[in-house]
Order: C-alpha cells, then structure tokens, then sequence
C-alpha cells in the first residue's frame, strides 16, 4: 500500500473522530448552545445525526474514490471537467449533512426524564446553536470529504480535489 | 559503440535504407549503435530515392535533438554521408555510348569497339541512363564497377572509408551491409560489384571488418510503362535474378560474410514508371525484413545456407520478423508513436496554450514530472524554443515513421497481419504553432495484431494508464526526451 493511500485512512479516521467525538465534546463543553440539557440533546439528537452524516460523507468519498480508480481518461481538459463532479460531491454531502442535522432536530422527541428544572417530559427545540452547527457541517466536509480524497484519488484524477497537488508534493518531492 | 553502415543501391535498395533507418531511430538496432548511410543511385530524382532522403534527413534532424545514452529513440548518432551517383562524374554524357567514348574507342581499336559491339545492344548504348539503369544489369555493371579506376576517390566515398578504418584502428568491428535489388538494374548490377570492390579495397583490415548484404529476390511487378525507349519489364525479373545469383554464387559470393536473400512468393503489384519522381513505391514487408538483417548475426557454417520463412505461408505476422530486439523495439516504438501522435503531442500543444501550468498538472499527473510548472524548477520549460524544437521535429519523424508502418502493412498482398491503422489518417503538424485538427485516442490495445484481447489486457494498453505510471515516479530523462522514452520502456 502506498503511504499516501495510509494517510487517506488516518484522514478518514480524523474525521469520525471529530464528527462524533470532537463536536459533541465542544456542544457539550464548550459551546452555549440553548437547550435545557446539553448532554441529553447531544446524546438523543447530535449523535444519531451525526452518524448518519458521517455514513453519508463516506458513502460519497468511496464512491468518488472508486470512481477515480476506474475512470480513464483521454486528455487533461478531459481529466479537469471531473472536478465540478468532485464540487458537486463535497456540496452534496454538506447539504446531507444539513438535511440530517434539521431533520433529526425537528422530528426527535428528547426525553429529559425527570430532570429537576424541567416541567414536562419531552420537548423539541429549534435550531439550538445553529451558529456553530452549519459552520461545522462545512468543517466536518472538509476532514471527511476532502482531505481523504486529497490522499484516495487515484489514476488520472489524483490531483482533481482542490489543493491536492499542492498537498502530495508536501509529502513527496515530485 | 557498434558501427554499422548501410549503402542502398538502387530503389529498393532506397526502400530498405528507409526501413534501416526507421528502425534504427527506434532502437531496434540496439542502444548505443552508429549508423552511416549512403545511398547509391544513377538516378537522383527517383521517387523511392527522394523518400528515404527526405525520412534520413527527417530521422537527422530528430536525432540532433532527441538523442542521448540508453535511450530507446536516438540512442545511436546517424551519419548521412549522401547520395552518389555513379553518373556523377559523367554529367555531360548520360549514355552508355558517351560514357565508354564509343566513337575515340572505335577509332583507335577497331577490335575493342566490335567488342563493345557484342555486349551492348544499339538501344542499351543510346538509352538515356538520367533516370537509372533501366533494369538491365549489363549497363549497370558497366557504369559502377568504373568507380574502382577512381579508387573510391569520389563523392562522400572518402569520408566512408576513412570512418571504417578509422573504427577499425579504434578496435570495433564496423558492418557494412549492402541493401539492393538483384531482379532490377541498379541493385543487381551494382550490389555484387560494390561488394567485391570494398572486399578488394579493404584487403588490409579485412578481418575487422563484415560486409553483408540484403538482396532481395523479385517481391513485385508492373505493367509495361508508357516509355519509348527501353525500360525495365518484369517478364525479365526472374533471368535477371538467376544471373545475378549465379554471378553471386561464383564470383562476388567469398566478398561477404553473409548474403541475405529475401523474396516473396506473391508480388506486389505497381504502377509502372521508368525513373524519375514518378518512381514512388509504397514500402513492403519484405524491405522491412531486409533491413532488420542488418543486425543479424551473420555466422559461420551454415554451408549452403540457413532458411528462414514465415510461420503461415497465407500471413506475415509480428512473430515473423526475425530478431527478438528487433520485434520488441519496432512493436513499442510503433505503439508508443501512435499514442504520442493522437495523444502526447496533443497534450504538450495544449499545456502550451495553458497560462498555468498547475493547473494543466491537475488533470495531467504525469506532466510535471517532465517540465517545469514554474520559474523555481529545474526541469525543461515545455514553452522554451528547445523543447519546441524537439515537438517539432519528433512529430515529423513520428509521422513519417507511422505513414511507413501503415504502407508496411497495407503492402499490396493484404497478407500482412502486424497492425489496424489502415484506416487512419498521419498528418504533419504545420509548425510549432497549436493545432487541434488531430483526434484524441486513448487505447491501443487494437492497433498491434494478434496481442491481448484479454479485457484486463486492453486496461494495460490504455495510453491513459501509462501516463499514469509516468506520473508515479521520477524519470532520469526529462522534457519531451524524457517523456517519450519513459512512455516507450513502460509500454
């Protein structure tokens, strides 16, 4: 396996991480986001979303990793027109992200159970914190779209993802 | 460095110059190998002749600019050392009458003139030999075998033999290898002569030097042409041959080390014309077989002869050309031209329309491994008037050496089986200037006969996945040479 194909891997890996890990740690911990128990909304809203989310991002980035790895091309204005098909994916895993994000946040029912300050079992809540949460779905593409897919793109459209060039003659000489 | 020097006597001996040549740029005559050409003709506006002039001058300035140490393209210099023209000296007289000074002979020795008298017929004595040696080895033989009275003293015949002996006291063993006819004129009379002559003139170094030859037996035909004078007629080919042979066999036979013999059991039929520019033949598998044996080994002891011949009398497939080296270098320098005609060259004419290089690279991996992206690198600016250069004049020869391959395989019998770009269409590039009238192909898993068929062999002859492989690694040889040479060792 090429070293570069590894870092694809470990980039994939930060991504899960950060979705499910490192964004539920800032909602939780970090960020004033206006719900009555920030680890109960995490846990029932969050976490389920962003899972969803994370299966999406890597349904797209293989999809367009196995793309690459068939696709053959006849001339670089050829190999180039690929790239509003790469533009195409990163927005469209964003938007899924979003999609998931509203949805689970309408249609979930928090239980909050009988925690002291709260006067009635299940409530929903509006968009809380959506500040930070539609940035995040910009930043979540980008660690799990994009910089994979800067180290996964094969054959011909290895350097179609902006700045990939740029990145794998950081690693490599060329 | 191996030396070899062909000498092409004739038109077809023209032909097969043309097919050493083509063979010798893509290294099939081994990397690291000279060659010096010259070429031996009565007849200076001879069609065959002008296109093996025009394709060694091609090859020449192509070589100037492309050429380097192991390499498969130009790894070995090429020599030209010329024309002449056994006429040469005579340019005032151009019949055999004249040249022999029938009348001041006559009148001096009436027996010499009666002599003359027997072995030249009236019409052989006035024909006008401007346009060759109108297939009658008689005249022929006349004319050539005078230029041992001028001691090799003429035309670019200095200057080759100074070369041999000076290879010879540098301790190789230069070859020098006869291409001609033995059916025609020129080639019949002038091939076992010219051998028998340097075998003599080169008495005192002999031994370090071969001196083979490619004769080719009758492999074509034609109508009478529309000449009144005498012309050269098939119906005389195979008594022309069988004297040729036997005057080989008995007296020019111990000059060579060894005498390839070639032929065809189905002519080729063409048109017919007596000289002149008009005398243009399509090149024939068999003129491509000539010249691959100007690198084989010629071997001792086969007594009265080794014979080799096509695997299946009804095709001429890639296993029959003789020499592994040869088979392997002509089938990867064909492939590779092919993808750098529809191709490569398309591609380095667009970067160059290209403001930015980068973003040429994204869709083009392999491209900067070849040439510089920007000011800061070291590699071959693929703008610069070298590199330019070298575009131009790689792709003129590329599409000389395709337009040959394609009448190779087109020859007229429809029996050859090497390639399918019948159909397709070479054109020069007009200049330096960008150009997009060529078509963009990507796979080559169709234009070489008889290999892979394989589904996941027509993936590995993708011209695309090559380029691939270019962009993995770093190449010893950048620019267009580099590019070129690294597709043609991965293909």
């Amino acid at each position: 396996m090429k070293p570069i194909y590894l870092l694809g891997i470990i980039a994939i890996a930060i991504g899960i991480l950060w979705i499910n890990v490192v964004t539920s740690f800032l909602l939780t911990n970090v960020l004033p986001l206006s719900v009555p128990v920030v680890e109960i909304w995490a846990e029932s809203v969050y976490s389920p979303s962003a899972i969803v989310s994370t299966l999406i991002y890597l349904v797209l980035l293989l999809s367009w990793v196995f793309f690459s790895s068939k696709q053959r091309c006849k001339s670089s204005s050829e190999t180039r027109n690929y790239k509003s098909l790469w533009y195409s994916l990163f927005f469209l895993g964003t938007v899924c992200n979003m999609i998931s994000l509203f949805l689970f946040i309408k249609l979930t029912n928090v239980d909050y159970g009988t925690f002291p300050s709260m006067q009635q079992g299940f409530i929903r809540s509006d968009w809380p914190g959506w500040e930070f949460l539609i940035p995040f779905t910009f930043v979540n593409a980008i660690l799990i779209f994009w910089l994979p897919s800067t180290f996964l793109t094969m054959k011909t459209l290895r350097f179609i993802p902006p700045f990939s060039y740029q990145l794998c003659s950081l690693l490599e000489k060329r | 460095m191996k030396k070899i020097y062909i000498i092409g006597i004739g038109g077809t001996g023209a032909k097969c110059v043309r097919s050493a040549v083509h063979l010798h740029a893509a290294g099939a005559y081994g990397t690291d190998t000279q060659l010096g050409v010259m070429l031996i003709d009565a007849d200076a506006s001879n069609g065959n002749l002008q296109s093996a002039r025009e394709t060694l001058q091609i090859a020449s300035d192509a070589c100037e600019v492309m050429r380097d140490t192991q390499v498969s393209f130009f790894s070995g210099p090429i020599r030209n050392y010329g024309l002449w023209n056994p006429l040469g000296g005579y340019a005032d007289r151009l019949t055999l009458s004249d040249i022999y000074r029938e009348a001041g002979m006559r009148s001096s020795n009436l027996g010499l003139g009666e002599l003359f008298d027997a072995f030249v017929s009236p019409e052989e004595k006035q024909a006008d030999l401007s346009v060759g040696f109108r297939g009658r080895p008689s005249i022929g033989a006349s004319v050539v075998s005078r230029i041992k009275n001028t001691q090799f003293s003429q035309g670019a015949w200095p200057d080759f033999m100074n070369d041999i002996q000076a290879d010879c006291a540098n301790g190789d063993t230069p070859r020098i290898h006869l291409f001609g006819s033995i059916f025609g004129g020129t080639g019949s009379s002038g091939l076992p002569t010219l051998g028998t002559l340097l075998d003599r003139e080169l008495k005192g170094i002999r031994e370090s030097v071969e001196i083979t030859a490619s004769v080719l037996l009758p492999y074509f035909d034609f109508d009478i042409p529309d000449d009144d004078d005498i012309y050269a007629e098939s119906k005389n080919f195979t008594l022309n041959t069988d004297a040729a042979l036997q005057y080989l066999a008995r007296l020019a036979g111990d000059s060579f080390n060894c005498i390839y013999l070639l032929g065809d059991n189905v002519k080729q039929r063409y048109e017919a014309s007596t000289g002149g520019p008009r005398q243009v033949n399509p090149c024939n598998c068999v003129e491509l077989m000539a010249a691959a044996a100007a690198i084989a080994d010629a071997g001792v002891g086969f007594g009265n002869g080794a014979y080799l011949t096509v695997s299946d009398a009804g095709v001429i497939s890639w296993e029959d050309i003789p020499g592994d080296q040869t088979r392997k270098a002509l089938r990867n320098a064909f492939r590779t031209l092919y993808a750098w005609h529809f191709n490569l060259y398309n591609e380095l004419r667009e970067s160059q329309k290209l403001v930015s290089k980068n973003s040429f690279t994204t869709g083009a991996p392999w491209f900067d491994r070849f040439f510089s992206l920007n000011d800061r690198s070291t590699r071959p600016n693929v703008e610069s008037s070298e590199e330019n250069l070298r575009i131009g004049r790689f792709d003129r020869w590329s599409v000389d050496f395709l337009q040959w391959i394609q009448e190779v395989s087109w020859s007229g019998t429809q029996r050859e089986q090497l390639t399918v770009i019948r159909q397709d269409i070479f054109e020069e590039a007009t200049g330096c200037e960008i150009e997009h009238k060529r078509t963009y192909v990507d796979n080559l898993d169709k234009i070489v006969i008889g290999e892979s068929m394989a589904r996941r062999d027509k993936w590995r002859n993708s011209i695309d996945l090559i380029k691939n492989k270019l962009a993995d690694s770093k190449h010893r040889l950048e620019g267009v040479k580099g590019l070129v040479n690294s597709f043609y060792d991965l293909i």
